[in-house]
């Protein structure tokens, strides 16, 4: 608790929470949205193709996509370290924040599976047994991502679970 | 905007949003999933034109759009939750809020740009697109103010509460 209330108050924890500038909080968080936006939308995208969605449109092209997805889950690590530092003491004791870390790795193993089991070979698919572990994979992909938006909003509504927010 | 204002209250979903403090987050939840959807497919078409997965057949691309519109449709729905049912504001505070009417301006060019997409021939023009073939400059320009558009939109939809930075600022 000492370490965290000592990052909140280093400089950089007081710049995040309290300065004016467009890049603090107000900044990081709006990056934090762009972020979530790209790499939710696009491993949504994925997921729901490799799902049965969109049958027609080829699956091999969808391996580009995962560049922006890593570029924009970078955007989102570093805005979101940022922010934590601004607000330690709060973030770092709410489970409901540890919740969302929590689908937010799963989400990025999910991911990393896909782009490295799926898209290794997209022509496997033809296999049932592929196809069957794809889907799979498609499915906890989608639910970790959706578990990592409501977790990450209600982070910011503890009382709902009856934890007291400081 | 006084008389918007005035249009736009709603008694009824203030007391929806009051009836549970359940209400506002989950709201909230579904206008960032929403978001996803619009900004996953319709972000997929923009890349797509930019010469991102220029694998994509262009028309197959432009089978997501129905998801985006999906999404989009959510996020009117609960936007107006947002400013008619919330019990600790009244509309024309959104209203008279700089970041949310720059959203909304966003939104409107974004708006007028998808008409310059389908009615001026650009969107037949790339739906006959082949893998790997490049977009004409037209649609690469949709394309290009079709992210930075919808980016703004986002930008300026999470200042609505940080919205005295802007007047620090500048």
């Amino acid at each position: 608790m000492e370490l965290l209330t000592w990052v909140e108050n280093s400089a950089l924890g007081t710049w995040v929470r309290e300065s004016p500038s467009a890049w603090a909080y107000s900044g990081l968080i709006s990056f934090h949205a762009f972020g979530l936006a790209f790499v939710v939308g696009l491993s949504w995208a994925i997921a729901l193709r490799i799902l049965g969605f969109a049958p027609g449109l080829p699956l091999a092209p969808m391996e580009k996509l995962f560049p922006v997805i890593w570029i924009a889950f970078w955007v989102n690590a570093v805005s979101g370290a940022l922010l934590v530092t601004g607000t330690a003491t709060n973030d770092l004791t709410n489970p409901v924040f540890f919740t969302k870390m929590t689908f937010v790795v799963l989400g990025v193993v999910t991911v990393w599976l896909l782009k490295n089991q799926v898209f290794r070979d997209p022509a496997s698919l033809n296999t049932r047994a592929a196809a069957q572990k794809a889907r799979i994979l498609a499915a906890a992909s989608l639910a970790c991502w959706a578990g990592a938006i409501v977790a990450g909003r209600l982070v910011e509504y503890p009382v709902l679970f009856g934890l007291r927010k400081e | 905007m006084e008389l918007l204002g005035r249009l736009l209250e709603s008694p009824m979903l203030t007391s929806f949003v009051s009836w549970s403090s359940w209400v506002w987050p989950v709201c909230e939840i579904f206008h960032f999933v929403g978001m996803a959807l619009l900004l996953g497919t319709v972000g997929i078409l923009d890349l797509r034109l930019l010469g991102v997965a220029k694998g994509f057949p262009v028309a197959q691309v432009q089978r997501l759009i129905p998801w985006g519109v999906f999404g989009f449709v959510i996020n009117v729905i609960t936007g107006i939750v947002f400013v008619s049912g919330d019990p600790f504001a009244l509309p024309i505070e959104k209203l008279n809020n700089l970041a949310f009417q720059l959203k909304m301006l966003f939104m409107l060019i974004a708006g007028i740009n998808i008409l310059a997409f389908y009615l001026t021939g650009v969107s037949r023009a790339a739906s006959a697109l082949a893998p790997g073939d490049n977009a004409p400059l037209s649609a690469k320009v949709i394309a290009a103010a079709s992210l930075f558009l919808w980016l703004g939109v986002i930008y300026f939809g999470r200042m609505i509460m940080y919205v005295d930075v802007f007047y620090t600022q500048f």
